[in-house]
């Protein structure tokens, strides 16, 4: 009885760890459920005056400018 | 002496590993697009047949920017190629009908939609990118699919389309 018992802990410790590990196989939405995702304003540096603002603050804090809705890549040979 | 201890160390990660392929494999075994065109048949409107045609199947989207790209195009290829026994399927995979609808206004197909608002088929054919096209010879089986479009890679489904209407089985 003890063994059956055992034998039965196993097989549900492999299948639940087999279900755990293959369940974010399916995370995520699929390609054809993006709709409103796949908008322009859904993207993170949709709004203009934020991405303005986060530039400022970064560039003031690197010393530098570019990199992003430059010509360039922030080198500073432009 | 348990049944669990008697499996040396090889035995038991095998066993742990076995059910994840084996899941991963069918997850796989789900993504291959139907072999042939005979459910897609039984969605369309009986004045359309499938057999011994070509068929060009197009999972399309309103939000989907390329796909407004490929409308002009298979518009153009059916005009030229329908009479020669071509036919082309869209596949709307919008959950908003209305915006499927108005698409359709914007952008003209002569050729049959289907609309696929709960993604069913989607899954059924296992898109991982859209759009996805499938193209099916004369005999209704399966011989490619692209993913996504671009106006340059146009030339190269013209040439594999005229080549299943001349009669050729593969690219």
């Amino acid at each position: 009885m003890k063994r059956v018992i055992y034998a039965i802990a196993v097989a549900t410790v492999l299948l639940s760890t087999a279900l755990i590990l293959s369940g974010c196989s399916a995370v995520g939405v699929q390609v054809w459920q993006r709709d409103i995702l796949a908008k322009p304003e859904m993207q993170m540096d949709s709004p203009a005056l934020d991405r303005a603002m986060d530039d400022h603050i970064y560039f003031s804090k690197e010393g530098s400018s570019g990199g992003r809705g430059f010509g360039g890549g922030g080198c500073g040979c432009n | 002496m348990f049944v669990y201890t008697r499996l040396s160390n090889t035995a038991r990660i095998s066993v742990l590993i076995l059910p994840i392929i084996l899941l991963g494999s069918l997850n796989l075994q789900a993504k291959n697009a139907p072999a042939t065109t005979e459910k897609l048949s039984g969605l369309l409107p009986d004045s359309v047949s499938l057999n011994g045609k070509v068929v060009y199947v197009d999972f399309w989207a309103s939000w989907c920017v390329p796909c407004r790209h490929s409308f002009p195009w298979m518009e153009q290829l059916y005009d030229t190629y329908h009479n020669q026994g071509l036919e082309i399927v869209a596949v709307s995979v919008d959950k908003d009908h209305q915006a499927a609808l108005q698409f359709l206004r914007e952008n003209r197909a002569s050729f049959p939609v289907i609309f696929d608002s709960t993604g069913s088929l989607a899954k059924e054919y296992g898109l991982d990118a859209m759009p996805t096209s499938f193209i099916y010879n004369r005999e209704g089986q399966l011989v490619t699919q692209h993913r996504g479009f671009v106006n340059e890679e146009a030339d190269s489904l013209d040439s594999t389309i005229l080549e299943l209407l001349k009669g050729g089985k593969s690219k």
